[in-house]
């Protein structure tokens, strides 16, 4: 179990490998980084170096993508060995990783994969999450994804499979707000409706990003822009009313410089002030 | 203990069948790149709600974008050598056979690279041996980088005055992070020009010109240093025998009038091997 803990309504950045050196070098005022966990996974490699050098200074939690949740292939325990040993070596205070699935017979799909909606699903991952919560020996947070396809399988909302599996393994949310408006805007319900479904006692942080739009209207979660104006409404709301809790900005691909992060960062204060 | 509770029932069908999408190639006829849910399960289709061919759609084209992308970044100079439409092609058909099962999407290059090197004869507009050795450089080059970048930070190997006395009797090591590259077009600079700016889909070699290179992992990212050809020769001997024997070797094939001044260069490229930490020791 971590003694690192992250302030209430502390303001942290994903970490990337473009930023390591200025990190190190300029001490940039931000609260908290979060480490894509899947890339510092393996010991003595670069990317551990600067988390050894960089938790030093910062409170670091890891996020992951690899553990395939909903999957249908039994845990991977060799990856779960390793994030451990990462989670104890930087002293996350929480571990995360999504509610999907992204691997089957033995193909890792690299992607975060939508599922059908059920009670049966639900409990095969809240035992899943729950398991690996007590393997890591430190709160293990579950994030909703984005989703561009529904199925007629599903016997309930996204939110109240979400809030299921949270309840039933006794894990935490981490709640992506960007990936609640996606999918909101894909599949035509209503994002506070999906948030009032949510016990805020159990977010451990909150996501924001930007998303870009298909040519045939669908939402796509890209991690590629600013944060939009809905999702920013959306934080707003949930601030005023559910918060305060830690907020992190991810930023993957047409990356800004680290200035620009921390400019769209400061956004987040001036919307909750 | 670890959990116990059943695959639900339908979830593997549902997966397999999800699975099997993403992975039916996109279609390259039309000149650009587009979903084919052809071998898609009917049932998948029929399970999914609204426009499913729009909505499936999606998650086929993300999963090959996902690894076109990685490939291309990690073969950056090699794909657009090859052109990024045709590399892309030689990608899918690598990757029906190989998709990927490892969590580290650059572990791909690993088993693609050597492949792609075979396939050279058949890339269209490289068929001929100057483009196709160009494209064998060029993948040097790229999987330079990557060993550079993904290196641990190591404290240079600096010899101890024993280790010093017993070099003569033993091979240098070159260090995991660095390569020596012989290009014969400026392919290098290239690749650099490249990162900065890799939005070309297809360059072109430029002229011939006959430079060598050690690519290697600095402690803030990859260096890159010029060597003349007998500096680049040097070093190679030095790494395939014993030090006495490599520099036996080295100064038999130096040309007559380099002569006395011989002994204090390679001093001082020895002296610049180590301060760039072209080896990580030495062996038997």
């Amino acid at each position: 179990m971590s003694k690192r803990t992250l302030k209430v309504d502390g303001l942290g950045l994903g970490l990337r490998p473009a930023h390591y050196a200025y990190v190190l070098r300029a001490r940039p005022d931000v609260d908290y980084f979060e480490l894509l966990s899947d890339n510092y996974l393996r010991e003595g490699s670069r990317a551990r170096h600067y988390a050894r050098r960089i938790r030093a200074h910062y409170v670091q939690v890891l996020h992951g993508v690899g553990l395939n949740l909903l999957g249908q292939d039994p845990l991977d325990e060799r990856y779960l060995d390793a994030l451990k040993a990462l989670a104890d070596e930087v002293d996350a205070p929480f571990v995360s990783d999504h509610l999907c699935w992204s691997r089957s017979q033995g193909l890792n799909h690299h992607d975060l994969l939508p599922t059908p909606f059920t009670a049966a699903i639900a409990d095969y991952a809240a035992e899943r999450a729950a398991y690996v919560q007590r393997r890591l020996d430190r709160p293990f947070a579950v994030e909703n994804v984005s989703s561009y396809a529904t199925f007629a399988a599903s016997v309930m909302d996204e939110a109240s499979f979400y809030a299921r599996v949270v309840s039933a393994a006794g894990v935490y949310y981490l709640l992506d707000l960007n990936n609640v408006y996606v999918s909101a805007q894909n599949h035509g319900f209503d994002p506070y409706a999906y948030l009032n479904m949510i016990d805020f006692s159990r977010v451990v942080q909150v996501h924001l990003a930007g998303y870009e739009q298909s040519p045939a209207g669908v939402l796509i979660d890209t991690h590629s822009r600013p944060v939009s104006s809905g999702v920013w409404a959306l934080y707003r709301w949930a601030y005023r009313h559910r918060g305060p809790f830690p907020t992190l900005l991810e930023w993957d691909d047409a990356i800004p410089s680290f200035e620009g992060l921390l400019a769209e960062l400061a956004k987040a204060r001036e919307v909750r002030s | 203990m670890r959990p116990r509770r059943a695959v639900p029932p339908g979830l593997a069908d549902f997966q397999d069948d999800f699975a099997g999408l993403l992975r039916t190639p996109l279609c390259f006829a039309s000149g650009r790149l587009s979903s084919d849910l052809s071998g898609c399960a009917p049932r998948l289709l029929q399970g999914t709600v609204g426009d499913a061919r729009e909505r499936l759609g999606i998650y086929q084209r993300q999963y090959w974008m996902r690894l076109f992308t990685v490939l291309q970044g990690e073969l950056l100079l090699t794909s657009r050598l090859i052109g990024a439409f045709a590399f892309n092609q030689l990608a899918s058909e690598y990757l029906l056979v190989h998709p990927p099962r490892h969590e580290d999407l650059g572990e791909l290059v690993a088993g693609f690279a050597p492949w792609l090197s075979a396939q050279q004869g058949a890339v269209q507009g490289l068929q001929d041996a100057q483009g196709g050795a160009a494209v064998e450089t060029a993948i040097v080059i790229d999987l330079a980088f990557r060993r550079a970048l993904l290196s641990p930070v190591r404290t240079l190997w600096k010899p101890s005055p024993t280790e010093v006395a017993a070099l003569p009797g033993r091979h240098l090591r070159l260090a995991e992070h660095a390569t020596l590259v012989t290009e014969r077009f400026p392919l290098l600079q290239t690749r650099l020009a490249l990162m900065q700016d890799p939005s070309p889909e297809q360059v072109s070699l430029g002229a011939p010109c006959k430079q060598d290179w050690v690519i290697l992992g600095g402690t803030t990212g990859v260096v890159y240093k010029r060597l003349s050809s007998a500096q680049a020769a040097l070093y190679r001997e030095c790494s395939r025998r014993r030090l006495q024997d490599a520099l036996k070797v080295f100064s038999a094939e130096q040309p007559d009038e380099v002569g006395a001044g011989l002994a204090g260069q390679v001093q001082a490229w020895f002296a610049q091997s180590i301060e760039l930490g072209l080896w990580s020791g030495s062996v038997e």
